[in-house]
Parts: structure tokens; sequence; C-alpha cells
């Protein structure tokens, strides 16, 4: 096997949102080794099952993390500091998601009529679960 | 955008707009007819030749980085519908205190769902860092087949720790 050099792609849609995919896997990456360190610092190192380890390593959110048997948790995490890393880690989780969903879609269906229809189709459920994740931490 | 599918075939590694599906059939029926993928874009209804076509992609074989790409597909997948689902549940939850929340963390919290879904969450995270990875340094591309075992040496502990847990749970009986 051997690889060759291609020009580098013009900007286009596609071009940015390959570049979104591959910022938003490594901030995901980091954003969850904040969270899981953080969920020891604070107390999980407890309490570890896998399902509390994982609300409190993607979701560090009191009405999130009211589910397990962990005591008081309004303490820690009910500031602004992670109602801004929640928004975050929605933001790119549900847009890199989304984003995964479509080209797989295009990738079975062409350059068809539905291509612009589903396109259209998920941004609007990615605007309904970007909305909805918002109301969520805000309202929590 | 499919990378490792075209890295599997190594002559069509670049960022034009042809799909997959379509670098995949064209692949497969390449020795048959020239004429690459032309019938999925609707230009032939032979049902025939799509089945053919279809039964050569299913048999093509791409060895382990066919499979990297096809779990990486499949968990990114099996992500978007359990993350969609639990979000929306949690809105439901917090707004209307419906029971669907509770409903489906009883089966999300579940060993036998959970043991699958770090599997697929934590291949997906690895192989996407190896995609990162490879695409930054185009020359470790020559390596594609050591990397992605070198993958399943860092996946299997990492996955053995998280089953590790599970099973401990189970045993606890917590």
């Amino acid at each position: 096997m051997r690889s060759r050099t291609v020009p580098q792609p013009a900007m286009s849609f596609e071009y940015i949102m390959w570049m979104f995919t591959r910022i938003s896997g490594l901030a995901l990456l980091f954003l969850g080794g904040v969270g899981l360190v953080m969920a020891f610092v604070m107390g999980g190192r407890k309490l570890l099952d896998l399902p509390t380890l994982a609300r409190w390593t993607f979701f560090p959110n009191p009405n999130h993390v009211v589910n397990s048997n962990i005591p008081d948790v309004t303490q820690g995490w009910a500031n602004a500091y992670w109602q801004i890393m929640q928004i975050v880690i929605a933001f790119f989780g549900i847009s890199h998601g989304f984003n995964g969903l479509r080209v797989v879609i295009e990738d079975y269906i062409g350059n068809t009529i539905w291509q612009p229809m589903l396109r259209g189709l998920i941004f609007l459920v990615w605007l309904f679960f970007m909305i909805m994740a918002v109301f969520v931490i805000l309202a929590s | 955008m499919c990378l490792q599918f075209r890295l599997a075939n190594m002559d069509a590694y670049d960022l034009d707009g042809r799909s997959c599906a379509l670098a995949f059939a064209g692949n497969a029926r390449q020795s048959s007819t020239p004429s690459r993928g032309a019938y999925l874009l609707g230009k032939e209804t032979d049902v025939r030749a799509k089945l053919q076509t279809w039964w050569q992609g299913l048999r093509y074989r791409g060895g382990g980085t066919m499979i990297a790409w096809l779990l990486h597909r499949l968990g990114g997948l099996a992500m978007v519908v359990f993350v969609g689902m639990h979000v929306f549940a949690s809105f439901l939850t917090q707004q209307f205190g419906s029971d669907i929340g509770t409903a489906i963390n009883i089966v999300y919290q579940s060993p036998y769902f959970q043991a699958p879904l770090y599997f697929l969450v934590i291949f997906h995270a690895l192989n996407g860092l190896r995609i990162i990875l490879l695409d930054t340094f185009p020359k470790l591309l020559e390596y594609q087949r050591e990397v992605t075992w070198l993958q399943w040496v860092v996946f299997i502990p990492l996955y053995g720790l998280a089953v590790f847990f599970i099973i401990a749970r189970i045993i606890s009986g917590e």
C-alpha cells in the first residue's frame, strides 16, 4: 500500500464539515477527560459504577446525576462553569452526531433530489435537539 | 467521506463528493462493467443487476480496516439513537414529570445493554483518534494495517476494564 498526495481541497461545505468532525471529536475526547477527572476529584471514585460515571463524565448536571445515589450533587455541579461545559459538550456531541448521520445517509442515497431534503430535515432535527439540550441544562 | 474504505482501495483517496456506497459498489462492479456505480444514481433500474451488485458488495473483503469502518459507523449510529433518546427522555422527565426517562434508564443501566454500548463507544473514540492521526500525518497511511492492529491492542485492555467493572457490579449485586 502506498499513499499519494492530493491537492489541498477548496473550501466547501464538505471540507468544513470534514474538519469539524475531527475538531469536535478531539474536543469531545478532551472534554470527556476533563469530566472524568473532575468526577473522580469530586468523589466519584467512591461510587464507581459505569452508568453513574458516564453521567458524571459527559453531562455533569444536577438533574442528571440525581438519578444516581450520590448525595447532594447541587453543591458541586450547579454553577455557571459546569453549565457552560455542558452546553459546549452538547453542541459538539449533537453536531458531531447529526453530521455523522448526514454523511451516512448521503453515502447511501447518492446525489439525488432526496439529498437537499434530508439535509434540511437533519438540520431541523439538530436544531430541535440543540434547543432541547440547552433548555434542559439551563432549567435544571 | 469514507476514508478507510478508500484506503482499502487506494485508487480513490481524495475528497471529492463521491460517496462511500458508490465507491463500494463501483469497486465490486469494476471487473464486470466500466460504468462505476452509475446505476445507483437512478440511471439504471435493472433489479437483477442491483441484487448482483449488492451480493458482490457483501462478499467484498476489506480486511481489518473494513471491519473498523463498519464498527465505527455502527457505533456512531447507535450513539445518535442512544443519546438522542436519552436527551429527549430527560427533557420529558424534567418538564412534564413523565416516567419515560425512568423506564428507559432501566434498560440503559442493565449490564447487557452497557457491555455492547461501551464496546461501540470506546471503539468509536479510538478509531476516530486513529483516523485523525493518519489524516494529519499521511505518511503513516502506509502502515494502515499495522496501526489497525495496534488500535486493537490499545482497545482490548480499555474495554476489558469496562467489562471488569460491569461484571464486578453484577457479582456484588448492586
